[in-house]
């Protein structure tokens, strides 16, 4: 430090202007040059803004400048991120496409789509990002996938698609000459893509001819959507002031904006805006140009383009394809475009969209009704109308029951044909009966749509938000996810996903203690209080009562309590000591700040000081120690005897009695460098002293936000949680450690807005808490270790018992689950040592057991009847042995075809149908055991919960009386039935449903008929490998699916659509059952058997009745 | 002058690579380390790196920015670390070094602008640059940027911690607290050295004939 400097600060120290002038001229005595310098600078100490406000404003206009220069559009041979661009194949509104190369992860060649400069980049890649999930959930043939996006070097926003080699639908359909049925055909399967991205919870937004692509592969058509996604991320909420700047960029496609997304409030677009996209491509489609011309729509300005969307009815396509038809008679469509056309692409025109179709779906089925010559929904209802369709239907029997009335009428007469006649009366009542029959079956049937039509509108509305509310959920949004369910409560909790999910949505359990006006900062406990530090008050609380006894006004960055009735408090710049029996202020110590701490004996002090760490008696404020070369954070160890505190070496562990340091641990240098972290708890001792844990927040050896624990006596780095490398369980900053009192259990707070608990002894997490609507910033152990604190940014206090029940119960081990009880209570299991047991769900105990002696390797493992009286495993060496289980007595099936089989016993018990894989399937009388069994063939046999039989055959399906065991009826259908094919009849017998044969096909669809009639209701579509278990929920509703995939999927029965998708649970999943209430899924995992509990519409902080702690815990 | 204008061909590919984000983090890393070993060479390379992440994060930041919306060149700092070193498990001289290659990469950027600004005013700039430029940076106070960079040029002779604790604040943005951390310093030292820095500042420039900070 130079002389000069020295003198000018000292000078400043002197209390008074005399003493200052007093004092340099002491100092500079000899020196004038010297004095007049010290002079001049302490008379340029002034309080303005010289140089204190930075250069923030002038900063950002010179790096504008400095970036602008370095900014210039992207060229071929460019890399954007890892791709290439090759060729530039598009140019649009928004921006420039690209062919481009992918290197890594895999060589392939994809679309790159650069938004054009002006745009708010970093607000669209967030909200690309935002949009990430839903997209990568679309998984459809016709979408072309979005795999990536970002920002480039430049800064502008760019989009990877999968390559499209097409050209747009329109061209396609009008260069092709493409005839309506065909135009039509590609259209619906047009509409099943956005009806797809509807139920993912993806809206289009901007369907235009140029984002539907044609290619074609195998000599087909297929139309692909482009550029999912794109139009939400790149849309920005618009005022008047970027409308004027964002005009050119609205007008690139106002003849296919609907008009609510004319009335450009941005805020109020759904599915129903694609509909009405879709309507206007079909209306192009179908006469070869738009409702409202494009041109016309540009000329009229903003206000007119926006008036005519929003108010001018279109002409109807067949008026506009007459009138087209005048001006050239080249259009091969003009008279083929009828009426339901009309009807259908108007009904999506709609200025009101609740008037629209409420899904693409439903236009896809108008229009297939359309191609079928049945009556479309569009088309007002009216009873001439359908009857004027079924008479276009029935043409065929409606002219021969004319010919027979003319023949009756000319019988009459001639009495050779006498005896003929009455045969041909009788026929031909029985004929005119039929007919009439036929119509009126018809009829119904209508009838029976349009109210289907209705119900459909509100359960793909259901399924949707279903989706929505798990994707909200998975983002942590518990609140919205709460807010769509709750909009089908009604249905919704009849059903499993919907409690399944809501429960997901409350959070786990827990009560809110107190909620304060601003983020708490830190929390200190005691058996009698619980003390709050925000910002700029000490808020305490009584642990009993939970009332709030006293509120201080002093920040509250940290806070501690002593067992010795004092309280600390800090701030950024003084702490403050208090007794808590009467909370009077004892003493302050000045120019220490945050973080604090007391020993746990009571006799310390800790506290920050600009020269680092600080030891002080606490009962008088004495400094007792310095830490040379100390920085936050730092804990103290059980006994008081060691303080383990941060330094530029690492963690160093000091003896406080001899004053020096003990030993650094081992590799814990830079351990809290994120920012902020140092004012937070995030090192602690464990209660027994052997362990200190800190919380890193920083990357290393492949992990982030992990805690690392050392050996105190020895400081040996012992172990970092997650134990697995490349495992986060955390997903945000940790920013607070917690011990239970006197245990190995560990909390730890996150950004993430979790709790976790890890086990010290097994180094495992062994609960997640969520619940948080905000960051986690702070926790602490409820006195008596009965439960968590934790305080949040959002200003929350809650409790969490750490006791809770939790909604998944696991069981470890290789347990099959093969049965509920009646009343859900009990579980019938095997596992892979032939252990078999009654499990009694709620107390976690085995009601009963046996063991079985060795079971075959084999696909299953046993088989029970409902009451779950009668279990059948099989044989090593062939055959079945069947346990009367009362009585424990026993009985083997023999027959050499029954080998490494599948079997399946009737509700009652009374019979048993098992079969190889020769086509083999035998039906046991169990009253009878010794006769033979009845040999009915086929590839596969369901019992139904209510008793019925349902047999599977190569081209039919066969149902049973189970009784008499005789034939009732056989439905021909198309299946390809194999050996390992997964099945499932719901309960009442109606429903059948398979997966595909997992070794023949590839489609992994889940068929799904009707046993009344061998009708196949449809398609599950979803899993992206083979399907291996099905499960019907009780009530029929819900299907439930496990495939090779992993992934659990739930699906909406009645409209196969998909539900929701659970990507793992811990494990992959095995097998599936569903409890008769309905409120438990088992299934079984790798790791062991796992209980999903979705019993009810439980609200926040209530505990269910249910359960034990799990048996791994 | 431009910094970037005097790379070695070898610092150039580092450079590039740097700016398609191509440069891995341990590379950073391991010239940070050789500056901590003493290597000068280093330091410039890194400053020539950081100077360049700053320009490309500022750029990405600004392109979609509507005029108004500030840009906290603490932020753009911060940004440029997470980037380049990660918050991970780096020593603080690593930080001291990093944080003190942005300040001067950040005073390098605001008097290069301040200069060419002043230089088109005076009819003395180049042409295209003219047009590029005028538009934006009309708002910059290149007097008193200019004349604090001269006289701090001096002080950093005299004593280069108070110049490096301006150059923190005054050019990055930083506040007391984070200045403090970054240089080492307790933050009632840190508070000290920039009254001495403010008054002397003031002092050279008020030698020289004008005033500023009075306005």
């Amino acid at each position: 430090m130079t002389r000069e400097r020295e003198i000018f600060e000292e000078a400043l120290e002197q209390p008074t202007l005399e003493a200052r002038e007093a004092f340099v001229e002491r100092a500079t005595t000899g020196n004038p040059k010297l004095r007049e310098a010290v002079e001049a600078l302490l008379a340029n100490v002034l309080a303005d803004t010289f140089l204190e406000q930075g250069v923030a404003e002038p900063l950002r206009e010179s790096l504008t400048s400095a970036g602008k220069l370095t900014l210039q559009e992207e060229q071929i041979g460019d890399n954007i991120g890892r791709y290439k661009l090759l060729e530039k194949i598009g140019e649009g509104g928004f921006g420039v496409v690209y062919r481009a190369e992918q290197r890594e992860p895999v060589r392939r060649q994809v679309a790159v789509k650069i938004i054009k400069l002006g745009m708010d980049t970093k607000s669209i890649v967030a909200r690309f990002e935002a949009e990430r999930q839903a997209l990568a959930l679309m998984d459809h043939p016709n979408i072309a996938r979005v795999l990536d996006g970002g920002a480039t070097a430049t800064g502008r926003p760019f989009f990877v698609m999968e390559l499209v080699r097409g050209v747009r639908i329109t061209d396609y359909c009008a260069a092709n000459q493409i005839p309506l049925q065909e135009r039509l055909t590609l259209f619906i399967q047009l509409c099943y893509a956005i009806q797809h991205a509807h139920q993912k919870g993806v809206i289009h937004r901007d369907l235009k001819p140029s984002n539907v692509l044609v290619t074609v592969q195998d000599g087909k058509p297929v139309p692909k959507v482009i550029d999912f996604g794109v139009a939400k991320a790149i849309e920005e909420p618009l005022t008047e002031k970027t409308i004027l700047t964002n005009f050119h960029a609205f007008i690139g496609t106002p003849a296919y904006t609907s008009p609510e997304q004319a009335e450009m409030t941005g805020t109020d677009v759904d599915t129903r805006s694609d509909i009405y996209s879709l309507g206007v491509l079909l209306y192009e489609l179908l006469t070869g140009v738009t409702p409202f011309d494009a041109k016309e729509l540009t000329q009229s300005g903003l206000d007119g383009m926006r008036r005519m969307i929003k108010e001018v009815e279109p002409p109807k396509p067949s008026t506009r394809l007459s009138r087209v038809v005048a001006g050239s008679s080249a259009n091969p469509l003009t008279i083929l475009v009828d009426r339901d056309l009309d009807w259908i692409v108007m009904k999506c025109l709609e200025k009101d969209r609740t008037r629209r179709y409420d899904t693409a779906g439903e236009l896809a089925a108008d229009l297939q009704r359309y191609l079928d010559q049945e009556p479309v929904l569009a088309r007002p209802q009216s009873t001439a109308y359908r009857l004027h369709k079924a008479l276009r239907r029935h043409r065929a029997a409606f002219a021969a029951a004319a010919t027979i009335l003319i023949a009756i009428v000319a019988g009459t007469t001639v009495s050779v044909w006498q005896a003929w006649r009455a045969a041909s009366a009788e026929r031909l009542s029985e004929q005119r009966r039929k007919n009439e029959e036929v119509l009126r079956h018809d009829a119904e049937r209508e009838r029976g749509r349009a109210l289907e039509s209705q119900e459909r509108a509100e359960l793909n509305e259901y399924v949707a938000n279903i989706n929505l509310a798990h994707q909200s959920i998975l983002a942590g949004n518990l609140a919205r996810a709460t807010e769509l369910l709750a909009k089908h409560r009604d249905t919704g909790s009849q059903r499993f996903e919907w409690r399944y999910l809501w429960q997901a949505a409350q959070g786990d359990d827990h009560r809110l203690f107190a909620q304060e006006a601003s983020s708490v900062l830190s929390l200190a406990n005691s058996p009698e209080w619980l003390v709050v530090g925000l910002p700029d008050s000490v808020r305490i609380y009584s642990s009993q009562s939970g009332s709030l006894v006293k509120s201080l006004a002093k920040s509250g960055s940290s806070v501690a309590l002593s067992t010795a009735g004092l309280l600390a408090t800090a701030g950024k710049s003084s702490v403050r000591i208090w007794r808590t029996s009467d909370w009077a202020a004892v003493y302050s110590v000045p120019e220490h700040r945050a973080p604090i701490a007391f020993s746990p004996d009571g006799r310390y002090l800790a506290a920050t000081s600009p020269n680092g760490v600080q030891i002080y008696s606490s009962s008088d404020g004495k400094l007792v120690a310095k830490i040379p070369n100390s920085v936050p954070p730092f804990a103290f160890s059980p006994d008081s005897n060691v303080i383990a505190v941060d330094s530029s070496q690492g963690i160093v562990a000091w003896d406080l009695n001899a004053v020096k340091a003990l030993r650094v641990l081992e590799n814990s240098q830079g351990m809290f460098n994120a920012p902020q972290v140092r004012d937070m708890k995030v090192l602690v001792f464990s209660p027994d002293g052997h362990s200190v844990v800190a919380a890193r927040n920083t990357l290393r050896d492949g992990s982030i936000f992990a805690l690392e624990v050392w050996a105190c006596a020895t400081g040996e780095k012992v172990a970092t949680m997650p134990v697995q490398r490349n495992t986060i369980e955390h997903s945000g900053m940790i920013s607070a450690l917690a011990f239970a009192p006197g245990g190995q259990l560990l909390a730890s707070g996150s950004r993430d807005h979790s709790v976790r608990l890890w086990d010290l002894s097994t180094l495992q997490c062994i609960e997640r808490l969520h619940g948080n609507s905000s960051e986690v910033w702070t926790l602490t152990f409820a006195a008596d270790g009965q439960g968590i604190i934790s305080g949040a940014k959002d200003g929350t206090i809650r409790l969490w018992p750490t006791n809770a029940t939790t909604r998944e119960t696991f069981y470890e081990g290789n347990w099959m689950p093969i049965k509920f009880s009646q009343d859900g209570r009990i579980l019938a299991a095997i596992n892979d040592q032939s252990r078999f047991v009654l499990l009694n769900l709620r107390t976690a105990e085995p009601e009963d057991s046996l063991t079985l002696g060795k079971l075959p390797f084999g696909l299953w493992a046993g088989a029970i009847s409902d009451d779950l009286c009668v279990l059948a495993h099989p044989l090593p060496e062939g055959g079945i042995r069947v346990w009367d289980l009362p009585s424990r007595k026993s009985v083997d099936l023999e027959s050499h075809e029954i080998h490494r089989s599948w079997a399946t016993i009737a509700p009652d018990g009374s019979t048993l149908l098992a079969g190889g894989n020769r086509d083999s399937v035998l039906w046991w009388n169990l009253l009878a055991p010794s006769e033979a069994p009845l040999r009915i063939g086929g590839k596969g046999a369901l019992f139904s919960r209510n008793g019925a039989v349902v047999t599977l055959h190569d081209r039919s399906i066969k149902l049973w009386n189970p009784t008499t065991r005789t034939l009732k009826a056989e439905f021909p259908i198309t299946a390809d039935f194999g050996f390992g094919t997964p099945l499932a009849l719901s309960d009442n017998g109606g429903i059948l449903a398979a997966g595909s044969n997992p070794i023949a096909e590839t489609e992994n669809a889940i068929r799904l008929w009707d046993t009344h009639n061998g009708k196949l209701l449809g398609l599950c579509k979803g899993h992206t490998q083979g399907v291996r278990w099905l499960a019907f929920s009780p009530d029929g509703e819900t299907l439930a699916s496990v495939g090779d995939d992993s992934t659990l999927r739930f699906w909406n029965v009645r409209t196969q659509q998909e539900l929701l998708s659970i990507q793992r649970l811990a494990d992959p999943v095995r097998d599936i059952l569903f409890s008769p209430d309905g409120h438990w899924l088992a299934a079984k995992t790798l790791g062991g058997l796992r209980l999903l509990d979705g019993s009810g519409d439980r609200d926040a902080g209530k505990t269910t009745a249910l359960g034990n702690s799990p048996a791994d815990r | 002058m431009n910094v970037l204008a005097k790379r070695s061909p070898e610092r150039g590919r580092i450079w590039i690579a740097a700016v398609q984000g191509q440069l891995s983090m341990s590379e950073i890393t391991q010239i940070l380390g050789e500056i901590s070993g003493g290597n000068q060479q280093g330091a410039e390379q890194l400053l020539s790196l950081v100077y360049a992440e700053l320009k490309r994060i500022a750029a990405q930041r600004m392109a979609g920015e509507a005029p108004g919306n500030t840009l906290q060149p603490t932020a753009l700092v911060h940004e440029a670390w997470m980037r380049m070193v990660g918050d991970g498990d780096a020593p603080f001289e690593n930080r001291a070094h990093f944080f003190s290659a942005a300040a001067e990469a950040m005073r390098r950027i605001l008097v290069d602008s301040a200069r060419r600004k002043h230089a088109i005013k005076r009819g003395s700039g180049e042409a295209h640059e003219e047009l590029q430029e005028d538009r934006l940076a009309q708002a910059l106070p290149d007097d008193e940027l200019l004349a604090v960079d001269e006289a701090l040029e001096l002080l950093s002779k005299e004593d280069p911690a108070a110049a490096s604790l301006v150059k923190y604040r005054y050019f990055v943005g930083m506040n007391m607290d984070e200045a403090a951390a970054t240089m080492g310093m307790s933050l009632r030292s840190a508070e000290r050295t920039w009254t001495y820095a403010r008054a002397w500042l003031r002092r050279q420039i008020g030698t020289r004939g004008s005033p500023p900070g009075t306005t």
